[in-house]
């Protein structure tokens, strides 16, 4: 399958198609709940039932879907570019095992979510990342099947500390802490602060990798094809580790892990758009924000036949898992 | 730019894997408007020696300069708007074009710019056209043969538009013909300036091609000098170790195996 060439007015055209999407998409999370409100009543009146339920549970649930949908799928887009892999994914690799992991650890400690869930969620993703990628490498490179298996021993090591965490905390420290690893959208109103931590280091995260759009594009050309023009891919793959470890860490450690997101859909806008990265990054983000809050709509319309509200993990999975395997099969055969 | 800061010189280039010496003494100079190759048998070390004056390998003794500049004085992107390298085509991830994959050579060249220009893609097309690959500029890279694939990394190398180009075994996936294009490719490129060095394991071609030829044996420099001169029977079959026939042409032929009846 073939694209067009990327010129800035195709990147400012499709970016802004998205755009509009994701707003629409986003008015639509805003208005339909558990308790139907209208939103025009909301807007106008600060008294109202609909104004606190817009305000207090939609616009941080809808900010949340919209951040964690960004992150999720832009940092899924470049460590597949990273590791020149169209199977790496956050949640994948053990990098969100890791941030959940190091986002429980520094909480429960006590510290303020605010605080704690960040700075926990980097330093776990992080150490999870560099972990995975030193483990699956071999003299001649990375190994794109090795590192997956990597990644699942790093998950599995994760969830198992996860629960020797929950065994040995008290029952309120695991409500505050480990259920929010859960994967749920829904945002902790005693802790009004959280929300905007999560989405500053997002923006600056994403922000930042942004600028590399560029040198993940050589990547593809191999590391020495990169260095023959001008890319260091060492180093930028250390550095974009770091810069990638601080939306990952920060989302992980307050949405919980939200499966497969990084990994469909980047395949699905790199299949509609072809894979230069100064376009996929900010598409995927704007197509990422998109699949979580209809993931989350759908959590929120199965709520009333289930008599309870589905992780929105759940949904992501139930969707990405399939679409997973069915490009494992679709990959094994092209490699053949 | 001067003749003087084009030139790449290589001097006392020493390169080990492990306890096996792959480079030892080797000294050569790439003028721009000539152009140079490497020849000799495998394991010679004609590969390493080239990723070495790319600046893809440090040698362990010796230096590359390149207009009076140490190799390793350069930045990243000041060393690839000097030199092209294109050797080896690695599979690609995703589907990049052909046209998307040469235009990437256009990176040190952008600067603070986002976006490749008019110019920039007409540089590319050029390329594509010039290595005989303009037939699938449009096609994913990883749908073409590896011959096809060979052409479209050759003309990204062409596209980064630098006074020094550096391409090992251009023509081991390509057809008769297409070597002999490629042939003309690379005296054209010559004819225009630039200096050029290409590893060959086809010596009539390199005795048509080459203004000068170095011939590397087991690491050490066995023979360098015009093309006419060094490509002669006697050193050839003692660095080959197989029976040579050199027909003087032109153009010139050489052959091994056994001499006709």
């Amino acid at each position: 399958m073939s694209h067009p060439l990327l010129t800035a007015r195709r990147l400012w055209t499709v970016l802004g198609v998205l755009a509009l999407a994701t707003l629409a998409v986003a008015v639509a999370a805003l208005g339909f709940g558990a308790v139907p409100i209208d939103l025009g009543r909301a807007l106008t009146d600060a008294s109202s039932t609909d104004h606190a339920i817009l305000w207090g549970h939609r616009v941080p649930r809808v900010l949340a879907g919209l951040t964690t949908g960004a992150v999720l799928a832009a940092s899924g887009a470049a460590l597949q570019g990273l590791l020149r892999n169209a199977l790496a994914d956050p949640f994948i690799l053990g990098v969100s095992g890791g941030a959940a992991l190091g986002g429980a650890l520094v909480g429960l400690t006590g510290l303020a979510a605010f605080v704690a869930a960040p700075v926990g969620g980097f330093v776990g993703a992080a150490l999870a990342l560099f972990a995975v990628t030193a483990l699956a490498a071999r003299r001649d490179g990375i190994s794109p099947l090795h590192i997956l298996l990597v990644g699942v021993v790093v998950n599995a090591f994760a969830g198992s500390m996860l629960m020797v965490l929950q065994a040995l905390a008290g029952p309120a420290a695991v409500q505050r802490v480990l259920l929010r690893l859960m994967g749920s959208l829904a945002v902790d109103p005693t802790e009004p602060l959280a929300l905007p931590v999560v989405v500053a280091a997002s923006a600056l995260g994403l922000a930042l990798v942004m600028r590399h759009a560029r040198a993940l594009d050589l990547l593809a050309l191999g590391d020495d094809g990169a260095r023959t023009v001008g890319v260091d891919p060492e180093a930028l793959r250390r550095r974009l580790f770091w810069v990638l470890s601080l939306p990952i860490g920060a989302v992980v450690a307050a949405t919980g892990l939200i499966g497969f997101v990084g990994l469909i859909v980047p395949h699905g806008v790199r299949l509609a758009l072809g894979p230069d990265h100064r376009l996929l990054l900010p598409a995927s983000a704007l197509a990422g924000s998109v699949f979580v809050l209809l993931a989350d709509l759908a959590v929120r319309w199965l709520t009333g036949p289930l008599g309870t509200e589905l992780p929105v993990g759940v949904v992501t999975t139930a969707i990405g898992g399939p679409l997973f395997l069915w490009l494992l099969r679709r990959d094994a055969r092209s490699s053949a | 730019m001067t003749p003087e800061a084009t030139t790449l010189a290589a001097q006392g280039l020493a390169h080990h894997y492990g306890q096996r010496a792959a480079l030892a003494d080797v000294s050569l100079t790439l003028e721009p408007g000539t152009v140079t190759a490497i020849v000799g048998p495998n394991g010679a070390g004609k590969s390493t020696l080239l990723r070495v004056l790319a600046g893809l390998q440090t040698a362990s003794a010796g230096a590359v300069r390149v207009g009076g500049q140490p190799l390793e004085s350069l930045s990243p992107s000041e060393r690839a708007r000097r030199i092209a390298f294109a050797g080896g085509e690695p599979a690609l991830p995703f589907a990049w074009t052909a046209t998307e994959l040469v235009l990437m050579a256009r990176a040190p060249h952008l600067g603070r710019r986002l976006f490749e220009t008019a110019a920039d893609l007409a540089l590319a097309r050029a390329a594509l056209a010039d290595a005989g690959a303009e037939a699938f500029a449009d096609r994913p890279v990883y749908e073409l043969s590896a011959g096809e694939r060979q052409r479209v990394f050759i003309a990204r190398a062409l596209c980064q538009d630098t006074p020094v180009l550096l391409l090992d075994e251009p023509t081991s996936h390509q057809d008769p013909a297409q070597a002999v294009a490629l042939g003309a490719l690379i005296r054209r490129l010559a004819a225009a300036g630039r200096a050029v060095a290409c590893v060959l394991h086809d010596l009539t071609l390199a005795a048509r091609v080459a203004d000068r030829v170095l011939i590397l044996a087991a690491g050490r420099v066995a023979g360098a000098g015009p093309s006419v001169g060094i490509l002669n029977a006697d050193l050839l079959k003692s660095v080959y170790g197989a029976h040579v026939t050199v027909y003087p042409g032109p153009p010139p032929v050489i052959a091994f195996g056994p001499a006709a009846p």
